[in-house]
């Protein structure tokens, strides 16, 4: 096994979770990211207790009828790892090569271009959540402008009046 | 709200934000004071001025700006604070007891979307909040829509009513979520997202997503989960809006056969929507 520890998921009082069917949505509330993790990716994450290991995690995936491929679960933590859901992993020196060998299509490749292969593979999609201002159809008074139209009052002196 | 001269609380109620009542309460969130300038005297300028709370808002010799911020200022601290609401910045019409939510950033398109929607024949909710309750149905937000002229930065409101529409009343379910924005030359040929991407595009122009984090994937989720979600640039605000009712109308009949029908393509790649 690649990984120099097992993984551990970060602590559960700084993420709001809500299940949807086969997806988890996570709001990470120290960073303000929201991500939404797919079913392969949701299924490593519950298994990241810091006992479980990379064979262990395979054979969860197993059980849900997805690839019994270590590649994969070693693609999730990637993935986890990159949304700051995990904590990080002590870096070894072949991890860079490893990533390339993990890539998407690395993967894809070594499970067997299968149809629906695709939506077997882990993917975590993040956004940052906006503040106020940014989800806000307009700026409000004093907020910085470009022109007329970005203020609510339709009125920009570099700053909304 | 608050003001000296009584005779400026009429304008004033006119601005405040689509479904402001008076109520009785002891608590009070939000403190408006409007100090009108009066009348103009040589060598005095009567300037008018707009506090929230403790905050000067502005000051001003210009009454209609003094409106426009009150405006501004009252929306966003409602969408922001609303205890049982989610604000999300989103148009939104209804069709044949469905809502479409088109989630989006200023200048996305939305309006001139909604505007299309509407002279489709769709009812109108709202081109700037989607207002959705704990049970992921959509309120009316209905203000006169914003449009922009071609090369104008401002935009100028509408009633309704010029475009030939009705603005809607009831609380409503989702049909579809779509995120979508303009691209000249472009025909609309939207992916299928799934709930959890339905969900961060809404979560990603919701006003208060970092205040009511829980609160607002709850909600989000219940909507995501009950709508169909698509995302893909459109071309033409008019052609677009045929082919969103077409969508919904298939919908309706059965999601399997709107799949079939219309050559949907989940979206299993789909990027992140972009926040600025």
């Amino acid at each position: 096994m690649s990984r120099s520890r097992l993984p551990k998921s970060r602590s559960s009082a700084e993420l709001v979770i809500r299940e949807l069917p086969d997806e988890l949505l996570v709001y990470d509330s120290t960073r303000h990211e929201a991500h939404c993790l797919n079913r392969a990716a949701m299924l490593v994450w519950r298994r990241c207790d810091g006992a479980t290991t990379v064979d262990e995690m395979a054979a969860e995936l197993e059980r849900a009828g997805l690839p019994r491929e270590a590649a994969v679960v070693e693609l999730a933590l990637d993935e986890l790892e990159r949304a700051h859901l995990v904590e990080l992993r002590k870096a070894a020196p072949t991890d860079r090569a490893d990533r390339v060998r993990r890539s998407r299509r690395n993967v894809l490749r070594q499970i067997g271009l299968i149809a629906g292969a695709a939506v077997a593979l882990p993917i975590v999609q993040s956004i940052v959540a906006p503040s106020v201002a940014q989800a806000a159809s307009c700026l409000g008074p004093g907020q910085v402008c470009g022109v007329d139209g970005d203020c609510c009052s339709n009125l920009c002196l570099g700053v909304c009046v | 709200m608050r003001v000296n001269r009584p005779e400026l609380i009429d304008s004033i109620r006119a601005v405040l934000p689509p479904g402001a009542r008076e109520i009785e309460s002891p608590i009070v969130d939000r403190l408006y004071s409007v100090v009108g300038g009066g009348a103009p005297r040589p060598g005095v300028r009567a300037y008018h001025l707009v506090y929230a709370d403790a905050l000067r808002l502005t000051r001003t010799l210009d009454f209609a700006n003094v409106l426009n911020v009150l405006d501004g200022d009252a929306r966003l601290f409602v969408a922001s604070l609303a205890r049982r609401r989610i604000f999300v910045h989103a148009g939104v019409v209804a069709w044949n007891g469905q809502a479409i939510v088109i989630p989006g950033s200023s200048r996305s398109g939305k309006s001139s979307l909604v505007a299309a929607l509407v002279r489709a024949g769709a009812t109108y909710y709202s081109d700037e909040y989607a207002v959705f309750d704990e049970r992921g149905r959509v309120h009316p937000y209905a203000r006169p829509l914003g449009l922009r002229t071609e090369g104008s930065d401002v935009a100028h409101r509408h009633p309704v009513e010029e475009l030939g529409g009705v603005a809607g009343s009831a609380a409503l379910p989702v049909g579809l979520v779509i995120a979508t924005g303009y691209r000249a030359g472009t025909s609309w040929r939207p992916r299928r997202l799934t709930a959890g991407q339905a969900t961060l595009a809404l979560l990603a122009h919701t006003v208060p997503a970092r205040r009511a984090a829980a609160r607002a994937l709850a909600t989000l989720g219940e909507v995501a989960i009950a709508a169909t979600g698509l995302r893909g640039a459109r071309g033409e605000a008019g052609e677009a809006a045929q082919a969103i009712l077409r969508r919904l109308e298939a919908r309706n009949d059965s999601d399997m056969n709107a799949d079939r029908l219309l050559g949907d393509r989940h979206d299993d790649r789909v990027r992140a929507p972009e926040v600025r």
